[in-house]
């Protein structure tokens, strides 16, 4: 898929620990720290391919240009109310990124995401221990044959107990799928295109890993309630430093 | 061996081991191979499963995915298992993702073939 694929592996993290960041406000980072990267078998709960596609019909660029300028505007390409900050200008491998996320009630979720892979048409995050969910998530563009196509795929497992009675309860799956419907829309409407996203689910295994129980010591939903509860996030990040964020 | 035509080749050295020789630049094509390969994989007997890199060349986010997908059904159906042929890049991603937890790396065939006698992948 990319163009260096006979020069061994480029493109990969090369697994470098995450330092400081100043573009993430501290109490933010706080929550950031020791927070190692989760496959999606590293979670408690069963394992979900879930796919969101978006074809962008009449858009004449190369799949390449398509995903370098949504990747330029990823974070914009957010639902409101929700923030992603990654670490430095560009989503590079190794690059950590900030997930803030407003739930009903008045909940908030700090967490956060590693970009593992990158190339031309392509990017993969992992997300880091406390998530909702363990996996890998990526975004890529291919083609149906005629016209563009903007994807984004995850495959995760609910992180653990808390999160996997949440998922059961279907209520953080309705709400993980209105998220990537928005993100990948307001993707499409980049490149001036208004569509509804396509959406193909698969549950891989519905075996529950008892052994990441104790992931539930840092999950970032109850960490992050005596921290955000209630609170604008726009207002945590508005307090950073010029030129910080 | 790997002339592209075919991406994931199956081999079956005895009644308890089955191996999969991958062949070039694992990405999203291997979707359609993987699964059936699960499809074939889940009429045969044999516990063992050892999936040979020798002939890989590189590997992409897509197709980490469809390989991680492929070990999850794998476990699935109980199977247990081995990989060889990691070369020192694969091995990073290997690590990376915790691999080691999934499935056994071994130096070589002959090796990855005493999974039954060694440790549970």
């Amino acid at each position: 898929m990319g163009e260096d694929q006979d020069s061994g592996l480029p493109g990969w993290d090369d697994g470098s620990v995450f330092s400081d960041c100043p573009a993430i406000p501290p109490r933010v980072l706080k929550l950031l720290r020791n927070r190692p990267p989760r496959a999606p078998f590293e979670g408690f709960g069963g394992q979900f391919l879930r796919t969101y596609r978006v074809t962008l019909p009449g858009v004449a660029l190369s799949p390449e240009q398509i995903f370098s300028r949504w990747m330029e505007n990823f974070p914009a390409t957010w639902p409101a109310g929700n923030h992603f900050i990654p670490c430095a200008p560009e989503l590079t491998p190794g690059v950590t990124a900030a997930i803030l996320l407003s739930m009903p009630l008045g909940m908030r979720i700090v967490t956060g995401a590693r970009v593992i892979y990158r190339d031309s048409v392509s990017l993969t995050l992992v997300t880091l221990l406390g998530h909702m969910f363990a996996g890998l998530i990526t975004f890529s563009v291919t083609t149906d044959g005629v016209d563009p196509v903007l994807q984004t795929q995850a495959f995760v497992s609910p992180g653990d107990p808390m999160y996997d009675l949440i998922f059961r309860l279907g209520m953080g799956q309705r709400g993980e799928d209105q998220f990537w419907h928005s993100a990948i829309t307001s993707a499409a409407w980049l490149f001036g295109v208004q569509a509804s996203a396509q959406q193909e689910n698969r549950t891989i295994s519905s075996q529950l890993q008892w052994r990441y129980f104790g992931n539930v010591w840092y999950n970032a939903g109850i960490r992050s309630f005596f921290n955000f509860y209630g609170r604008s996030f726009e207002k945590t990040l508005s307090r950073q430093q010029p030129g910080t964020a | 061996m790997c002339d592209q035509s075919h991406l994931i080749t199956i081999r079956q050295p005895s009644p308890e081991y089955v191996i999969l020789d991958l062949c070039g630049f694992v990405n999203a094509a291997f979707a359609r191979s993987f699964e059936s390969i699960s499809g074939s994989l889940h009429n045969l007997v044999a516990p063992n499963v050892v999936i040979n890199f020798s002939e890989v060349r590189g590997m992409d986010g897509l197709g980490l995915k469809h390989l991680l997908v492929f070990c999850t059904i794998m476990r699935k159906l109980n199977r247990k298992l081995a990989a060889y042929g990691v070369n020192s890049e694969l091995r990073q991603i290997f690590s990376l993702m915790h691999l080691d937890n999934l499935l056994r790396t071994c130096e070589n065939e002959f090796q990855a073939l005493g999974l039954k006698e060694g440790k549970d992948g």
